[in-house]
């Protein structure tokens, strides 16, 4: 593990900003029609209490990352398999999110360019990132969450100003019941974005104080919901719920349907900038993981010297992940949600958790009885003398 | 060297993967390997060239790096 420390604050801000990334991108929830932010609020709910999963874990183990206490909690050899799917499932996701990247530059912006070379330019950055630190990135995204912050109040101003929000949009409200929202929150808000912070259980035990974990993660998970669903409840009030469902990237839509007295407008600049830094920080953090995770379970001492290769492999992934952008977006929504999202988000962490309660209720028993039996004769001792 | 057999054991695995999830979502695995291909049959030479430059890189800085472990222990 490396020896580095990041403030709560910086892992506030790396929630944050790693909730925001590829979500902003992407019309979620959209299947709950005009109920969209009310799936996300839900599915907030529903990430409060896997993140208290999450962090049951690294209570019972705070000094050392999950591909080391899964060794603990189930044995050796199942440990390190489950251990080693850990890590390939963070390089899968970061490469997906690589790909959601790219082609969202190419689809709006960059017509001509390739799409490797969009991308080769991300891996870079990231590997180079990742070879400084856990620290590094912490502090640049203590940096770059000031401009996403002011980037972002502007861009509401101007929405706001323009008079283009129809809050009719928004009605009827759960029109087709709670049914509708439980099942999209299930199916998709749960697990991206938020089951996807199990991600930084491999980060909690860079932190310096330890005690403000629960505290902070539960805050940056209820700020960026209601970021996240404000945000989507402003894309369906002002483009309507077909629009949305038809548009890949609805933020964009709205940015663009920007017009200030008449000579403020064509604002893409700002969703660009925005969903950038915020990619930038989910590949980030999702290959920060991977790098460290493969460096405790291969035993390598300099992980650093892990991300050119590994920060390759994900390169060439983002290309072959999927032929189309359509078919990259119903992967992600049908088959990565149930096969890998699912177990690995929810059913294997909350197992774990319960043999961790289990084995150290076991432990704290056989230490109590050892302690009265320890008292015990020592009474018994004294009695005699 | 350890490095790169860590690295080409878990492309190998990604692209096994990868290739499931395609077969999870109905392709074939004839078509579901020709998708992961093809991206690579249809480069522009900038992109061949960008892409042959990352891999001699990265062998080049392994090579290196075993060549300096090698001499450190030598000199010891």
């Amino acid at each position: 593990m490396e020896k580095a420390k990041i403030s709560a604050y910086q892992l506030f801000i790396l929630i944050i900003l790693f909730e925001l990334g590829s979500a902003l991108l992407v019309p979620i929830a959209i299947e709950a029609k005009q109920d969209a932010w009310l799936a996300i609020l839900v599915g907030m709910v529903g990430g409060f209490c896997l993140y208290l999963v999450y962090y049951g874990l690294y209570s019972y183990y705070p000094d050392i990352p999950p591909t080391e206490y899964i060794q603990k909690i189930i044995g050796s050899f199942f440990g390190k398999i489950f251990a080693f799917i850990y890590v390939l499932y963070f390089i899968y996701l970061s490469a997906r999110v690589l790909r959601d990247f790219g082609e969202m530059l190419i689809t709006d912006f960059y017509w001509e360019t390739p799409l490797f070379i969009l991308n080769t330019l991300m891996v870079l950055i990231v590997i180079y990132t990742i070879r400084k630190g856990i620290e590094v990135l912490a502090r640049t995204s203590e940096l770059l969450f000031i401009l996403i912050f002011l980037l972002g109040i502007s861009v509401l101003f101007l929405i706001v100003v323009s008079g283009i929000i129809q809050i009719s949009n928004l009605e009827p409200v759960l029109e087709e019941g709670l049914k509708l929202v439980i099942k999209t929150t299930f199916t998709q808000t749960l697990y991206f974005p938020f089951g996807e912070l199990i991600v930084f259980a491999m980060i909690l035990p860079y932190l310096k104080h330890p005690e403000k974990v629960k505290r902070i993660g539960l805050l940056a998970i209820g700020l960026s919901g209601l970021i996240l669903a404000s945000l989507m409840a402003i894309n369906v009030s002002v483009l309507g719920v077909n629009n949305v469902t038809r548009s890949p990237f609805p933020l964009l839509s709205t940015i663009q349907t920007i017009e200030v007295a008449g000579f403020l407008e064509r604002l893409d600049v700002y969703f660009i900038l925005i969903t950038v830094i915020g990619v930038f920080f989910k590949i980030c953090v999702f290959f920060y993981a991977s790098v460290v995770g493969t460096a405790n379970l291969f035993k390598v001492k300099e992980s650093a010297r892990l991300a050119f290769p590994l920060g390759l492999a994900i390169l060439i992934l983002s290309i072959t992940i999927a032929s189309n952008f359509s078919e990259h977006v119903k992967e992600g929504l049908h088959v990565i949600t149930l096969y890998l999202h699912l177990p690995l988000q929810v059913i294997v962490p909350s197992l774990l958790l319960l043999i961790a309660f289990i084995k150290n209720k076991k432990k704290k028993s056989k230490q109590s009885k050892n302690l009265i039996l320890k008292r015990k004769y020592r009474l018994s001792e004294r009695d005699k003398k | 060297m350890k490095i790169i057999g860590i690295s080409i054991l878990m492309f190998v695995l990604l692209t096994v993967f990868s290739l499931y999830m395609d077969i999870l979502l109905g392709f074939d695995l004839n078509t579901s390997i020709n998708n992961a291909i093809r991206p690579f049959l249809v480069m522009e030479v900038t992109e061949i060239v960008i892409f042959f430059l990352l891999i001699v890189l990265m062998v080049v800085g392994t090579v290196r790096n075993f060549y300096k472990k090698r001499k450190k222990k030598e000199q010891r």
